[in-house]
């Protein structure tokens, strides 16, 4: 236990590592926020005034004190543009993106580990070939063309699936097998290499001798270890699927925290765009938590 | 092997559920949905900044005046004014308004309506429009009176903001579910998705003929044109870019409208650049470039060629101004004159045009940059994000840049971009234009009472700054609508405003 106990604790300079980049990164792109939200007719000495309301006329140094004092207090400060606090905006945005990435995860780990297991087992026949083409496609096709492509196929021509919007399940699967179509592809490519690496061990021979049949060999004893570095990859890519869900939610019209801190870049809302951020690598971080104490689960040796 | 006989399953469930839920479901007759660029942040119309919230307050709230289709003040909640003196204004508001809670709307709203906009710690960005207003009476229920600081000819036009009722523009929520007295009430709100308003039975102009009207937001372009094309987006307007009107006059279900519009692209330049500040260069500039080729290319034909900032139709249009047709040879030897021979590099002289990321900008740049390349000039198109790109065009960072005026009506909007106090944070004179002559100009039609004697100003105005070639203008795009034909009466203003969505209905009504 005291491994994960550490890694907690890792966590914490990881998190204050990307929120004092993003901090000063989006304070040092041009463009003021203050402008922005007093419009075009805005005098000067107005301009002064709500900069000073807001302390954006403070030192970065101490804005960036005061932030973080924010933070502690759970107070990640109010959105200009929104005018309520970051938290409840976010807040509501959430779970918007947190279902999409679910279901790209779902969508990819279904496409994934058939097709990889298959591909090991028909090793340099014409399945794993199709499959190793197939995942090279997947992986080339970036989400904001395939995105299109898709809602043409499915929403435009055949007429099955919704264009855009979230109204009911059938709009949640076009965004996700946009989004889980890359990750589905490197993990073809991962499972077929791991359960390769597995296929050739001893014990499966000594199970197969035993005379357990082909498919539990392969379901009980050689799954349970090929998928150890699968579950690496999905830990690690989560972060590619959080930065690949800004531009599906975009493309779906999709209500989520991607939008958001789209909307937030634009409009230089400070707060709203480093909340954004603090949510996405919270999620990030925890999620490759989950994947080290997962570890445990599937293999005991770990679990020390 | 468990996982694998899930997958067929998966996807029969996928398609099940996707023929379940699409298709095209029978529209409800009464609903209108409108296909949205970008989302409302505030819909307060004491707060609102972005082009979406105030396009759609007019549904929700109304003003003292409003804009008619031409741009001309008309009453609303006023039904006449009078101007006693050049500084005091009295307006006679209409009996009988009722806000959305029942309430009735006196004097007392639009008082506090005005002055909290007034009120420095309230950030409203109406503040410095309403700088000019020293005192608000309301002598009864009634009567308004407000009292400026000077005469300002176009304060008619600071009446068309939203008011709020007096009793719950306090509460902490307004701007989450605002109550006004405009046609439609406040329905749902899920950010960042839609908006739905309803009809309100009560409005003093008659119960609108639509009973929901659906804002969806659809920032993707595809996207948004795909669902207006599969029969799911009613109206889009001012968010159709000319080369997808083709592709939605392929469904019958649309009617797409295309008419002359006021917005106004330009070619901004720095005056106080070394090369720039001369205006033989600026008139070279004008000369080269083409604008009948890039209006076909980029636009399918689909905008007129400008030569002032008011469009054509507009009371104080100049139709006389210096306009600087296409004529390459005519650039090259105003060039000459002014010191820049070609050098043996082949160019004379080498500028920075900046532009958004924004598809149409790079494309106009780059055609703009081949139009200059044929006179000798070398242009470096840079792109930026949208915020840096603004802020720098702000800070006066640039050669060259494009930009568009969109729904100017207010001749005082020279003032605002030309006067040479204008300058960035005061006004829009992002180049730093300096003409003592045409300053005076500007003053004096803030201050004249007699109609046609500002005109006459103005029109001197607009003849110097196209002659000092300020800007380059260049073209007036067309207003493009496209709506569903089961309905009609929809009527475009200059501003963008929703406004006429009130007196949409259903065809089949006719009958």
């Amino acid at each position: 236990m005291s491994g994960i106990g550490r890694r907690l604790l890792l966590l914490v300079p990881t998190v204050l590592g990307v929120l004092t980049l993003v901090f000063f990164l989006v304070h040092l792109i041009p463009g003021d926020p203050v402008e922005v939200m007093l419009g075009e007719t805005a005098s000067g000495a107005d301009l002064v005034q709500l900069r000073a309301d807001l302390g954006l006329d403070r030192p970065l140094a101490e804005q960036y004190a005061r932030f973080l004092g924010g933070l502690v207090r759970a107070d990640l400060g109010r959105s200009f543009f929104y005018r309520k606090p970051v938290l409840a905006v976010i807040g509501a945005a959430l779970p918007a993106t947190a279902l999409l990435a679910a279901a790209a995860l779902a969508v990819a780990l279904l496409i994934a580990l058939p097709v990889g297991i298959l591909a090991a087992v028909r090793r340099n026949r014409l399945t794993d070939r199709l499959a190793l083409v197939g995942s090279l496609v997947g992986v080339s096709m970036p989400n904001f063309w395939l995105g299109p492509m898709l809602i043409i196929l499915f929403s435009f021509r055949l007429g099955w699936l919704p264009v855009s919007g979230r109204e009911g399940a059938a709009s949640l699967v076009l965004p996700a097998l946009t989004l889980g179509t890359a990750l589905s592809a490197i993990l073809v490519r991962m499972t077929r290499a791991s359960m390769l690496d597995v296929l050739g061990e001893d014990y499966l021979r000594t199970a197969r001798a035993k005379g357990v049949g082909e498919r539990t060999v392969i379901a009980r004893h050689a799954l349970r270890n090929a998928l150890l570095p699968v579950v690496t990859i999905v830990g690690l890519q989560f972060g590619a699927l959080l930065s690949g869900a800004v531009i599906t939610e975009n493309v779906f019209a999709w209500p989520g925290v991607g939008t958001l801190l789209i909307q937030a870049i634009t409009a230089r809302d400070y707060p709203l765009v480093q909340g954004c951020v603090l949510v996405i690598s919270l999620c990030y971080v925890a999620v490759n938590f989950l994947t080290d104490a997962l570890y445990a689960v599937i293999d005991p040796r770990v679990r020390t | 092997m468990r996982v694998p006989r899930l997958l067929p399953l998966f996807v029969v469930g996928c398609v099940l559920l996707g023929g379940a839920c699409s298709g095209s479901a029978p529209a409800d007759p009464g609903t209108l949905v409108v296909g949205l660029e970008a989302n409302p942040t505030n819909l307060d119309p004491r707060l609102a900044t972005g082009a979406a919230a105030v396009r759609i307050i007019p549904l929700l709230f109304n003003s003292l005046l409003r804009l008619d289709p031409a741009g001309q003040p008309a009453p609303e909640l006023a039904i006449s004014w009078e101007t006693p003196s050049p500084t005091s204004y009295v307006l006679h508001l209409r009996r009988g308004v009722r806000f959305h809670d029942g309430s009735e709307l006196t004097s007392a709203d639009v008082r506090y309506t005005y002055d909290w906009m007034r009120d420095p710690k309230n950030r409203s960005p109406n503040q410095g429009a309403l700088a000019v207003v020293t005192a608000i009476e309301t002598p009864d229920p009634a009567t308004v009176r407000f009292t400026l600081k000077e005469p300002f000819a176009s304060f008619l036009l600071n009446l068309t903001l939203g008011i709020v009722p007096a009793h719950l523009g306090d509460a902490k929520d307004f701007a989450e579910m605002p109550v006004g007295s405009g046609p439609f009430r406040w329905g749902e709100w899920q950010p960042g998705e839609r908006l739905v308003v309803r009809a309100f039975d009560d409005s003093w102009e008659g119960r609108p003929r639509l009973d929901r009207v659906v804002f969806r937001i659809l920032s993707n372009e595809t996207t948004r044109l795909l669902e207006a094309r599969r029969g799911n987006i009613d109206l889009l307007w001012n968010n159709i870019p000319p080369y997808a009107v083709p592709f939605l006059r392929e469904s019958s279900r649309l009617a797409v409208t295309t008419r002359p519009g006021i917005a106004y692209q330009y070619l901004g330049f720095n005056l106080q650049d070394r090369i720039l500040r001369e205006p033989r260069v600026r008139r070279a500039i004008a000369h080269a470039i083409d604008r009948d080729r890039i209006i076909a290319a980029l636009f399918l034909g689909l905008a007129r060629p400008a030569a002032t900032l008011l469009a054509p139709g507009n009371w104080a249009h100049a139709a006389d101004v210096v306009a600087y047709p296409h004529d390459p040879a005519l650039a090259r030897r105003l060039l000459d004159e002014a010191g820049f021979p070609v050098r043996p590099d082949g160019a004379r002289f080498t500028l920075s045009y900046k532009t958004s990321t924004e598809r149409q900008g790079i494309e106009m740049a780059d055609l703009v940059a081949e139009d200059l390349a044929a006179v000798g000039i070398r242009v470096e198109r840079r792109s930026f994000e949208w915020g840096t790109f603004y802020g720098d065009i702000k800070a006066g960072n640039f050669q060259l840049y494009s930009l568009r005026w969109v729904g100017v009506t207010d001749p005082d909007t020279l003032h605002y971009i030309f006067h040479s106090a204008s300058v960035p944070p005061a006004g829009a004179n992002r180049g730093h234009y300096a003409n003592a002559e045409v300053d005076r100009l500007l003053e004096a039609s803030r201050r004249e009472s007699d109609p046609a004697a500002r005109r006459e100003e103005l029109f001197a105005a607009q003849r110097l700054i196209a002659a000092d070639c300020v800007y380059v203008s260049l073209w007036y795009p067309d207003d493009i609508y496209a709506l569903a034909t089961r309905f009609e009466g929809f009527e475009p203003y200059p501003g963008g405003q929703y406004t006429s969505l009130k007196q949409v209905r259903p065809r089949e009504e006719r009958r």
